[in-house]
């Protein structure tokens, strides 16, 4: 018997213990208890931490480097350190102060990669300005490397105002005595500089990736955000004439000349990505020249502008020539209200742009103004925008210049309880049609508000005879010219972006549905799917894989069916 | 009845649904098939046996232990299954340290996870609003800290 072999060789005392490598450690009665919390194997003692409450968990990892290296790590977690992939710091306000607390006594070298850092503005500004100076310490001294960091504004508008927004106050008379001036939008003015430092302890890091942008209400109010930057920058000032004038001289002659400085000044930071999502970038004179002085001595290759509530386009027409960055080369434009005209000669100052993606929702306001200009974009190979804009960018009578354009993508919203039709590109597209056709590719970007029962009108017979009696008489007499024309701009398409607004998809009913709406774009290849759905791994792999198989086998010109998420 | 003998060589008959809540034996008997033969239990000795088998026969008739431990219980109850001990609990955990952290080594060696998860409670209750030289002095942990690290411990312990 093979146990009886074993009890011959080990003769312990009721005293001995065995440590997780079986070394047996004699135990002597004088030295109590010599076998402790530290000796425990590692699982073990996390096990035991995992029961222990919060603030008794830092105490422990004061206690000794084994019970440092354990309890820290945990202590953190739970408040919102590194718990997701990537090391990512979450400083939201409730765990805010004790992360920095843990991370400042930490004796471990913290790798940090990403920063999300959600700013209450309404809270205290003697607590903001002691939560952005710890930080800021910390940035300097303590965390390693920093890759990307959001700030977002929280509760930007006063609590009032918010109120009055969703209706909470139902007496107007009772707001009118409060309602907030323009210094109450935001973060409270004294903490600006604090805040700003610490922007710039996050770019002195090393950091590539900056977002700055707002959840929650933040409306009418924020009206009177840009007007101190447009007093500073000299826009208020007199005749519409001499401010004219006054820019034309300062876009002509001074950026030019601003250029010619050593290049040297522009690599200060490794700031590459650079997402303005929110006016309060702007929010005050200090916070705007921020900015400014980021965007223009940064070598900032990839921008974003969007969520832009609330600034009209007399900000931007003041803003934007003071903008300059020669590394430009790829450009986001999202919701914001600028003059295209005013686009335009931004655009004109950064001929290194190879990738323009204009929002389906930028709405910018056209004046006559933009046939005068005559634009080169000598770079860019890629352009979306929804079909509008491209009419005047690359439609026959835009001055715009893009000799390198390879592929261009179409963006295309569907509104809630819309069906697609094919009249949707075809009209807007009609007089652009031939240079879409001379291009390598065309991409179609087509979002739909929510998940249409059917992706497409209920008659098939429509598609071929576009002169049925459901389609609209202002349009007719386009229709009637393109049913004599062979190709129309769904044959072009051969990747299509289709991006649902809901957060589950139904995968199956999808891809049996999807079928009649693909085979509507004879040259299509690449389908992308994407959902509100941020969590990848929700989706379960394996139903994505039939699901993909299933759209493969129902479509067969498709090459690739891909899952994806949201990019921005 | 199985027969399980500890490693200081002292046999035990034990019920069989006592002996499975240990999932080490489980597996062994499923192993071994129908037999009576004894199993050995090299890890565990009489003193600290004795312990887990009295846990065992009092807690025979619980319901078992879920592996799924997210989906079942609400947060309400797994809040109070972690908070509230039994007076019998509390009185069986009520031993010197050095019992309590064999029973835990062998109730990880044996596998059963409900007198692992009550001892490892039972530790974090010792820890529980305790200052750091209290702690120190119940574990006996040594501070092997670095001049220059504990005059930080020291900062930080004086600002919290």
């Amino acid at each position: 018997m093979t146990f009886s072999e074993e009890e011959d060789n080990l003769q312990p005392q009721e005293s001995g213990i065995f440590t997780e490598d079986d070394r047996f450690i004699d135990e002597s009665p004088t030295r109590i208890p010599t076998f402790t919390l530290t000796d425990l194997p590692n699982e073990i003692t996390l096990h035991i931490l995992s029961h222990v409450p919060d603030s008794d968990l830092l105490t422990l990892s004061f206690l000794s480097r084994t019970l440092h290296t354990l309890a820290l790590p945990l202590y953190l977690a739970r408040k919102n350190f590194g718990p997701r992939p990537g090391n990512q710091l979450v400083l939201y306000d409730y765990n805010a102060l004790d992360a920095l607390e843990a991370l400042e006594a930490s004796f471990l070298r913290v790798p940090l990669k990403r920063l999300y850092y959600p700013v209450d503005c309404a809270k205290d500004a003697r607590k903001l300005t002691k939560d952005f100076r710890m930080l800021k310490e910390l940035l300097d001294r303590k965390l390693e490397v920093l890759e990307e960091a959001q700030v977002d504004f929280w509760n930007p508008t006063p609590a009032t105002e918010a109120e009055f927004l969703t209706g909470a106050v139902l007496s107007t008379s009772a707001v009118s005595g409060s309602r907030p001036s323009e210094s109450d939008i935001g973060l409270p003015e004294e903490v600006h500089r604090d805040f700003l430092a610490l922007l710039d302890a996050v770019l002195a890091r090393g950091c590539r990736s900056l977002r700055i942008s707002h959840s929650g209400a933040l409306m009418p109010a924020v009206m009177k955000i840009g007007n101190d930057v447009r007093r500073d920058l000299g826009g208020g000032f007199g005749p519409a004439l001499l401010r004219d004038v006054y820019w034309q001289l300062r876009t002509q002659i001074f950026l030019p000349l601003s250029r010619l400085l050593p290049t040297g000044t522009r690599q200060r930071n490794s700031l590459h990505t650079f997402d303005l999502h929110s006016p309060l970038a702007f929010q005050s004179s200090i916070f705007s020249s921020w900015t400014l002085r980021t965007l223009n001595s940064s070598a900032i290759t990839t921008l974003s502008i969007s969520q832009q509530f609330g600034l009209d386009e007399g900000f931007w027409s003041v803003v934007l020539p003071c903008i300059d960055i020669p590394t430009l080369t790829s450009l986001y434009l999202g919701p914001s209200s600028m003059r295209f005209s005013d686009l335009l000669t931004f655009l004109a100052r950064h001929d290194r742009i190879r990738k323009l993606l204009l929002g389906g929702s930028l709405r910018p306001s056209l004046d006559e103004n933009m046939q005068r200009f005559s634009i080169s974009l000598p770079c860019l190979e890629h352009l979306s925008a929804p079909s509008h804009l491209l009419n005047h960018l690359i439609g026959p009578t835009s001055r715009v210049s893009a000799p390198v354009l390879s592929s261009v993508t179409i963006s295309l919203f569907i509104e809630h309880n819309q069906h697609y039709q094919s009249s949707m590109l075809n009209d807007p597209l009609f007089y652009t049609f031939s240079r879409l056709k001379a291009l390598q590719e065309v991409h179609l970007s087509l979002s739909f508000a929510s998940l249409p029962t059917s992706w497409e009108l209920p008659h098939r017979s429509r598609i071929t005879n576009c002169l049925s009696s459901t389609s609209l008489s202002s349009t007719g007499s386009w229709n009637t010219l393109f049913s004599s024309h062979q190709e129309q701009v769904h044959d072009l398409i051969t990747h299509m972006d289709l991006e649902l607004k809901v957060y589950s998809l139904p995968l199956f009913p999808l891809a049996t549905k999807l079928q009649g709406l693909v085979t509507r774009f004879p040259k299509l290849r690449h389908l992308r799917i994407t959902s509100l759905s941020k969590d990848e791994e929700r989706v379960d792999g394996l139903r994505k894989d039939m699901a993909v198989r299933v759209l493969l086998g129902h479509c067969p010109q498709l090459d690739s069916v891909e899952f994806g998420c949201p990019e921005r | 009845m199985v027969i399980l003998i500890t490693s200081d060589n002292v046999k035990y008959v034990v019920e069989k649904d006592v002996a499975e809540l240990s999932v080490l034996v489980k597996n062994m008997l499923e192993d071994i098939g129908p037999s009576d033969e004894p199993i050995p239990l090299h890890n565990v000795t009489s003193t600290v046996f004795n312990k887990v088998l009295e846990y065992c026969i009092y807690h025979r008739n619980d319901p078992p232990p879920s592996d799924d431990d997210e989906g079942c219980a609400s947060p309400l109850h797994k809040y109070l299954a972690s908070h509230i001990c039994s007076e019998w609990d509390q009185r069986f955990f009520d031993v010197d340290q050095a019992l309590l952290f064999d029973i835990i080594l062998a109730a990880n060696y044996l596998d059963i996870k409900t007198l692992l998860d009550d001892a490892c409670k039972a530790v974090a209750h010792l820890i529980q609003g305790k200052s750091t030289e209290e702690i120190r002095g119940i574990f006996n942990i040594v501070n092997d800290f670095t001049p220059e690290e504990e005059a930080r411990v020291k900062k930080e312990n004086v600002s919290s």
